[in-house]
């Protein structure tokens, strides 16, 4: 069994099997040996979040862990898609602050299939939005100068509507 | 509070955005454009050149080679702006295909701009062409329904790819004008499926997987593929790939089908109909024997059609395949003597039959074969056009020019103003070089098919304005009385067109004083028909609909759909009514503008 330890000072104790599915946490166990009683410390991720990521793992586990070598870029495109597991779809049925959380507990931790449901997720909420609709989901605010704004309606132009 | 995601998830984020050929994938591209305009981290993300190089890829399968070459030049091989280059000529494109659909006059001179685009245009008229229903087939709906105008536009897609692939068709033939060699038989030969509406690719494609996998199958049967190995048997080598043929389902068609005319084009004997004719399967042989770097060319060989293959000893003779042959090779010195002596062909004239020929004898032989297919009663309408287009360009392109124009005058009967306005006048005159009185007849003749269609192009009828009650209208389904056969008005005359009135039209009770109707039926023929023949189909089957969407290929240039409407009806008061489904198809904007008052007279026949 293993223990990690989140932000707020919570620890969990874990199957490693489980919580090796992050290969973030999996390299350190490789470094620090089997043996060791200290709880690992996952300063990034509070516990709230860090129980949904442990549920998705222990839910997937003994299941193959991707090439450690798989690069995002060069993936087959048509092997991605938007599609999700039921099971991981209802896991993913989260507020979306939840979800950013989780997508980020997932990079993080390097979980790459969470991080992929997370993604897909994101993907979907945004396909066919406006930039004014994709700026209030991500909180965030049209950062441009007028010139860098006149700039990327002419880069954009061939995707005007005709 | 919702975090903010670093860059590398946004980009993440965008990558799970799955590219695809269709309005799914447009709707997805759009979404990475607005999210590059969100702010600047998101810009960042979506000017990543590897997330666009799937959306590329996916979506541009073709391209003029020398403007791809000079757009990676220009983009320093950046798939963002080799995308945003691809769109903005496809942007141009669409913009002439909505011209085409929407309004008949200038429609040709959009269609001639758009086509000088060739193979960089192909993706975008092609993806039109499966948009929604890729059936390309009118949707039935109930009357309230409004149809799209898919259908219609994927028609005028279509006769545009075909246009493009016959101007890329003539201009390759037209290099081997004058005798030059220069273009491979096996490609010039394929080309003739571009008539066809077919990428050049996809018949190169059909023939390299046929090439592997007869590699293959030599390879399972352990027979030496190079000349260096010391067992290495080219007449073997040939034989054993006619057996392969044979293995893979080719073979000569029964003699009742002799004149079956797909027999004639590859992309159908390469997939449907690999029953075909000699030639054909020589065109197959040989792509397959130079693939094995065996050197095989056709001869011009006279009755059967040969194939030669080169032996590289200087000692042995060459030697000749008869692909269906029961005796596949043919001897130099023994068999082909034997066969042209037995044909009255004297030793001395022999050589002219049985050297190398190029691709134009093969190409000629084969327009000869298209003409005397179509000739055949059987041969589907919607053949013929492209076929004999396509036998007559190979005759104007590759033959001498004989005198009389009547050559001109058979090609040009089958030309419609596409045709004119495209690779008639785009590659076609250009390529008849020293043959300028040919060039100057086909000039003419288009020039007077195109005036003539720019006259019926501002033509509006509006049945208000007319003396004589116009009873039908555009779009309603009908009885011939006479004949019985169903057909679909297509257009009215008050009066009778002058060729008509020698046609008995007196022996009908109005006689020459009534509407006449231009019709399209079943088997797609156009005719024209008094209003005293027209009998309104009261209930058409959804069978019926369904079958006459499917089978006349040129509805969609009229019609965008079919509205129906199921009511009870009695002729009189105390008659137990009985349940009747009208019909009407919806005007395309073409026949809107032509015909401004017909769609609402048709409303009211519907519901009347």
């Amino acid at each position: 069994m293993i223990v990690v330890k989140t932000s707020d000072n919570e620890t969990f104790t874990v199957d490693r099997e489980v919580v090796e599915r992050s290969v973030l946490i999996k390299n350190m166990l490789d470094d620090i040996g089997e043996n060791s009683e200290q709880a690992i410390p996952l300063p990034n991720v509070n516990s709230s979040v860090l129980k949904k990521v442990l549920e998705y793992c222990e839910h997937h586990r003994g299941e193959p862990l991707p090439a450690a070598d798989a690069d995002t870029s060069q993936e087959d495109t048509r092997k991605r898609s938007t599609d999700i597991s039921e099971w991981d779809q209802k896991f993913i049925t989260v507020d979306q602050e939840m979800l950013f959380e989780i997508i980020l507990a997932a990079n993080y931790l390097d979980i790459k299939s969470l991080l992929d449901v997370g993604c897909k997720t994101v993907a979907n909420m945004i396909k066919g939005k406006t930039p004014e609709e994709i700026r209030k989901l991500f909180n965030i605010v049209n950062d441009f100068t007028p010139e860098e704004e006149a700039q990327i309606k002419k880069e954009n132009e061939w995707a005007e509507d005709r | 509070m919702v975090p903010s995601l670093p860059l590398d998830v946004l980009v993440h984020i965008l990558y799970q955005l799955p590219p695809s050929r269709d309005l799914d994938g447009d709707i997805v591209v759009k979404t990475i454009v607005h999210c590059s305009s969100a702010n600047a981290l998101f810009h960042e993300a979506a000017a990543i050149p590897s997330l666009w190089q799937q959306h590329y890829q996916i979506r541009y399968l073709h391209a003029n080679q020398s403007s791809e070459d000079q757009r990676k030049a220009e983009t320093g091989g950046n798939w963002r702006l080799m995308y945003a280059a691809r769109r903005t000529i496809d942007r141009k494109a669409l913009k002439h295909l909505d011209s085409i659909v929407m309004k008949r006059s200038g429609r040709y001179d959009h269609a001639n701009a758009l086509t000088k685009f060739l193979f960089d245009v192909w993706d975008a008229l092609e993806i039109e062409t499966g948009m929604v229903d890729p059936s390309g087939y009118l949707q039935i709906l109930e009357l309230g329904e409004i149809p799209s105008l898919w259908a219609t536009r994927g028609y005028w897609a279509s006769a545009l790819l075909a246009s493009i692939g016959q101007m890329y068709a003539v201009g390759l033939w037209s290099s081997l004008r004058l005798g030059s060699n220069s273009i491979p038989f096996v490609q010039a030969f394929s080309s003739t499926s571009c008539f066809f509406g077919k990428h050049p690719d996809e018949v190169y494609s059909l023939l390299t997987r046929l090439n592997s996998r007869c590699k293959d199958y030599l390879f399972r049967l352990n027979i030496p593929l190079s000349m260096t190995e010391s067992n290495y048997d080219l007449r073997k080598l040939c034989i054993l790939i006619c057996e392969f043929m044979s293995t893979e389902g080719y073979g000569p068609i029964a003699a009742h089908n002799f004149h079956d005319v797909p027999t004639l084009f590859p992309h159908s004997y390469l997939t449907s109909h690999k029953r075909t004719i000699p030639l054909s399967l020589a065109h197959i042989f040989v792509s397959i024997a130079q693939s094995l770097g065996v050197v095989a060319s056709p001869v011009d060989f006279p009755v059967r059609v040969l194939v030669h293959i080169s032996v590289p000893d200087p000692e042995a003779d060459d030697f000749f395949v008869d692909v269906l042959g029961l005796q596949n090779i043919l001897s130099l010195r023994d068999d082909i003597p034997a066969i042209l002596a037995r044909q009255g062909i004297q030793a001395d004239r022999m050589i002219h039959y049985i050297s190398p020929c190029g691709a134009d004898s093969m190409l000629v032989r084969n327009g000869r074969n298209i003409l005397s297919s179509l000739n055949i009663p059987d041969t589907p309408l919607s053949l013929i056009r492209p076929s004999a287009l396509l036998a007559f360009t190979i005759f104007l392109v590759l033959t001498p020019p004989t005198g009389g124009g009547r050559l001109v005058y058979r090609f040009m009967t089958q030309a419609d103003p596409l045709d004119c306005a495209t690779f008639i006048c785009g590659a076609l005159i250009p390529s008849l070089d020293g043959a300028s009185k040919v060039q100057d007849d086909l000039r003419q003749e288009c020039q007077k098919t195109l005036n003539e269609e720019a006259k019926h192009a501002g033509e509006i009828r509006l049945r208000s304005s007319e003396e004589k009650t116009v009873e039908h209208f555009v779009g309603m389904l009908f009885e011939h009385r006479k004949y019985s056969y169903t057909a679909l008005v297509t257009g009215w005359d008050v009066t009778s067109e002058s060729w008509m009135r020698e046609m008995r039209v007196s022996d009908l009770p109005r006689g020459q004083n009534q509407p006449f109707y231009h019709v399209v039926c079943m088997d797609s023929s156009s005719r024209y028909v008094a209003e005293d023949n027209i009998k309104p189909l009261l209930t058409s089957s959804n069978e019926l609909l369904t079958e006459m969407c499917q089978s006349i290929r040129i509805l969609p240039k009229f019609f965008t759909g079919v509205l129906a409407k199921t009511t009870m009806r009695s002729a009189d008061v105390g008659i137990i009514p009985v349940q009747e489904r009208r019909a009407r198809f919806v005007l395309s904007p073409e026949l809107r503008e032509a015909y401004p008052e017909d769609e609402a007279w048709g409303d009211a026949w519907l519901v009347g």
